[in-house]
């Protein structure tokens, strides 16, 4: 089922915005490329365009190269504050969290009759306005982001939502 | 999992005796948090365990973050590990709320997604559900 909504939502965006389904490939191409430089991805393999495209259809434009497998998987992370960062001289290898949001859905995710928004993107633009008018930071001052892609559609419409690029631009940005 | 953790408390060069960390937990059955860091050892530490699907990773650390940030805990560790299903992801919803697929069928939820947020508070009777859900296709 998570296919059929992703896909749905991209399928809207193309109806609204006229995006192409070689965006959303592209996407997963730039994706499968970053693998290939991470020793701990499930798939480390580069494919082409035409491979991810040619690849079977899953749900209308998305073919598998562009949704994400099952997989097991495993993190941790060390929080720590500052005094205690201090403590034990860690600076050298501490991250500073400036700032950290958490958004639910607001009643436009069900109300719009929109699947783009359905599958969160109200919900993703309401933290990343929160987040960005609390912290001295703005959109242009950061480097690396690092993307929930589920699914090739996800990504391209969280781009709009997180304020990368004004709302339909997200083909073009590709 | 427990690797993972130990590469981590590696790699922070860790000095300290991390029983005063407190341990944040996600994903899967409760306590399954404590059934994997009992492995590495049993400190007596709080563990909590949560789950939030996707974004269950990002809730461990914003909880932790806040930990930390009361002022309460010095050190806290968040840890995510997950063993999924074969196939794709299913919806198992066990107890009768709305988005139970007895009552309300999800696609329709989803797909004809023009529901007013009334109908979300529990004064509505099922009943009044089930007539919402009977809208002809394309409204």
């Amino acid at each position: 089922m998570t296919p059929q909504l992703f896909g749905n939502a991209g399928v809207e965006h193309m109806r609204k915005y006229g995006t192409k389904p070689e965006h959303f490939a592209k996407i997963a191409y730039k994706n499968h490329k970053h693998s290939v430089n991470n020793p701990y991805a499930q798939f480390q393999k580069e494919y082409t365009l035409q491979e991810i495209q040619n690849a079977p259809h899953v749900h209308e434009f998305l073919t598998r190269l562009q949704c994400s497998p099952t997989s097991d998987g495993s993190a941790a992370v060390v929080l720590a504050s500052e005094s205690f960062v201090r403590r034990h001289n860690l600076e050298a290898q501490a991250v500073e969290i400036v700032g950290m949001e958490m958004a639910t859905d607001p009643p436009s995710s069900y109300q719009s009759g929109s699947m783009m928004q359905v599958v969160g993107h109200d919900m993703a633009k309401l933290a990343a306005d929160r987040l960005f008018a609390k912290s001295k930071y703005q959109r242009e001052d950061v480097d690396v982001i690092e993307l929930h892609d589920c699914f090739s559609s996800n990504e391209l419409i969280t781009y709009e939502a997180l304020g990368l690029c004004p709302p339909g631009g997200a083909g073009e940005m590709v | 999992m427990w690797l993972r953790v130990r590469f981590v408390l590696h790699k922070f060069d860790c000095r300290f005796r991390f029983i005063k960390c407190q341990y944040c937990f996600i994903k899967g059955e409760s306590t399954c948090g404590q059934r994997a860091l009992y492995e590495i050892g049993m400190t007596g530490i709080p563990i909590y365990n949560c789950n939030n699907n996707c974004s269950t990773g990002a809730t461990a650390l914003m909880l932790a973050k806040q930990l930390v940030e009361t002022g309460n805990n010095d050190c806290v560790l968040a840890v995510g590990f997950e063993k999924m299903q074969p196939g794709s992801l299913s919806t198992t919803v066990s107890k009768p709320c709305f988005l139970s697929p007895k009552h309300s069928p999800m696609k329709r939820i989803l797909f004809y997604s023009s529901i007013p947020i009334e109908r979300y508070q529990p004064a509505h009777t099922l009943k009044s559900w089930r007539n919402h859900f009977k809208l002809p296709v394309g409204q």
